[in-house]
């Protein structure tokens, strides 16, 4: 083998983890861009609907499609909703149902301040607040609502009690 | 969550309970020393009279937990004289199948169970993370019958796959809060919420008979359609109480109780604070009122009280709704979390936190004088995975 070709085969090796790195890590979760909400939801196997703007800040939800085999015939659901500010940066998630989203997938680079062995008492609920990430989450084995947001983020005006999957 | 607010009187407050309880200290374990890390104390108070289809229901012993009723459970290898008696395994309502500590004696006496492609391993997962480790064969009783039932060993030294801790987030190993959770909710088993492995491969399928499950569908006829928490003093919003008891009763019996069908989710809806739609369920395993704000009670800020209410509210009400459009109303109140953690008690009627959109009717909804219970249909639970919760005196 000449010796350019092996350079150039060692170079693609020595590139792969790269490659695969960025690719894996196509998403956009908080802090992301509003751009990659539908590779969020290629990743959490959820389809986005429309985007709907409000008051200084915009929302996309996705949800999984009935005829998913992770449905389980709709006896299994999962809505999603990002939300993200004028500047198109995603500043706040909020999900429901009986299916858990990949938080990491949905929290972005701040799933890092989640503790990875939790040592609550409780198993139904997950509370979790730093100066840059607030996450809370409840429910059963079978059900599951949570929300998660930057509160240095929320645009002007916005109350978090508005990051929910429904509109009351 | 770190409970720095009431670690300082948690060690007292953890010895005078035991000494309430009238207990001695360790599992009764058949093994002369408990593992380090099992959390020993108490024994259920003996004032309660039980029938035989009916436990006594305690609060948790161990250190730093509010709100968790737990059972006492005797583990037993089957087809054995080797058993052990283990206290603080909670009650919950909002599972399905019984899970214990690896640090248990017995756990590690217990056979494991094996399939086409070797032993089976489950990844199960609750909202504060998973629960990984080897499924078990073991004799439980139950009131007074016994039954024998695929069991998980929750062992949070093992490493989960990679599939398991991308399902959910980090491990919930149990000790030294809990030794285990008796899951009392349908269907029978746990195969569509769990992650099951053979000889480390999957997740894959298993045998619906080799999978983790509800013991309570074990039980003779009478007893295996469901579960009614009941007996437990009214506590009064502020100060709350040291302890607590209840009864634990298997099988809903003829009670002229409220019954509200659920979905496939188990729950149901609720209307609270002039917003209708709400996800509602009752859960024993959460410790308080987890539920749409929207009357604007004050959220704490600090983060050790993060996920509480530290303003109070008086005279709230909601309704909830089954499938069948049957209803019942829940009063109640909330109190701040950073008052009642302040009094050193461990049972509160108005503990409560914000979420969006929910309402959750946690422990707090036991404490106020109402028998509560789940139920089904024990001939069509697992083709239909809805069931019922029961509600009223």
């Amino acid at each position: 083998m000449k010796k350019s070709r092996r350079i150039a085969i060692l170079f693609l090796w020595l590139s792969l983890p790269l490659f695969s790195l960025h690719s894996s890590n196509v998403w956009a979760g908080l802090d992301g861009n509003q751009n990659l909400i539908r590779e969020d939801a290629l990743k959490l196997g959820l389809v986005p609907g429309p985007s709907s703007t409000q008051n200084g800040y915009s929302s996309v939800t996705m949800s999984l499609p009935s005829g998913s085999p992770r449905s389980m015939n709709g006896r299994k659901t999962l809505t999603v909703r990002e939300f993200f500010d004028t500047g198109g940066t995603i500043f706040a998630v909020a999900w429901e149902g009986s299916l858990p989203p990949d938080l990491s997938v949905l929290l972005g680079d701040r799933f890092s301040s989640v503790p990875k062995k939790n040592s609550s008492p409780y198993r139904h609920q997950l509370f979790v607040r730093t100066p840059d990430l607030i996450v809370r989450v409840i429910g059963t084995a079978r059900f599951r609502a949570g929300k998660a947001w930057i509160p240095s983020r929320l645009p002007p005006g916005f109350n978090a009690d508005q990051i929910r999957v429904q509109a009351p | 969550m770190k409970w720095t607010g009431i670690r300082k009187t948690g060690r007292t407050l953890f010895l005078l309970s035991g000494l309430l309880l009238l207990t001695g200290c360790g599992g009764g374990s058949s093994s002369s020393t408990a593992p380090e890390a099992v959390c020993t104390g108490g024994t259920p108070p003996t004032s309660k009279k039980t029938s035989s289809n009916q436990m006594v229901v305690y609060q948790s012993t161990c250190r730093g937990a509010v709100n968790e009723p737990v059972v006492t459970l005797t583990i037993c290898v089957p087809n054995s004289p080797n058993c052990e008696s283990v206290p603080n395994i909670l009650v919950d309502i909002g599972s399905t199948g019984l899970r214990l500590s690896h640090t248990l004696s017995i756990s590690s006496q217990l056979h494991q169970e094996s399939e086409n492609n070797g032993p089976i391993t489950e990844c199960y997962g609750f909202v504060s993370g998973y629960n990984y480790g080897p499924v078990v064969t073991a004799s439980v009783m139950l009131g007074n019958q016994s039954v024998t039932v695929p069991v998980q060993i929750s062992n949070s030294s093992l490493t989960a796959p990679s599939s398991c801790t991308n399902a959910y987030n980090g491990s919930a190993p149990f000790e030294p809060y809990i030794n285990g959770i008796l899951g009392l909710l349908f269907p029978q088993d746990d195969t569509s919420d769990g992650l099951y492995y053979e000889g480390g491969s999957g997740p894959t399928t298993v045998s619906s008979s080799l999978a983790v499950q509800n013991p309570v569908f074990l039980l003779p006829s009478s007893e295996n359609n469901g579960v009614l928490l009941s007996g437990f003093p009214t506590v009064s919003p502020t100060p709350g109480r040291l302890t607590v008891s209840g009864l634990l009763t298997f099988g809903t019996g003829n009670a002229s109780l409220s019954k509200l069908d659920t979905n496939s989710s188990a729950t149901v809806t609720a209307s609270y604070g002039g917003v209708s739609g709400l996800t509602a369920y009752f859960d024993s395993g959460s410790n308080g009122w987890f539920i749409d704000n929207a009357n604007k009670i004050p959220p704490c800020t600090s983060s050790s009280l993060s996920g509480f209410f530290c303003g109070s509210a008086t005279n709230q009400s909601a309704i909830l709704t089954g499938t069948n459009g049957i209803s019942v109303t829940l009063d109640f109140s909330i109190e701040s979390a950073q008052t009642l953690f302040a009094t050193g008690n461990q049972d509160f009627s108005s503990l409560g936190g914000p979420l969006s959109g929910v309402f959750d009717a946690g422990f707090t909804a036991f404490l106020n004088g109402q028998t509560i219970g789940v139920g089904w249909d024990p001939a069509t639970v697992n083709s239909t995975d809805t069931g019922y919760f029961l509600y009223g005196n």
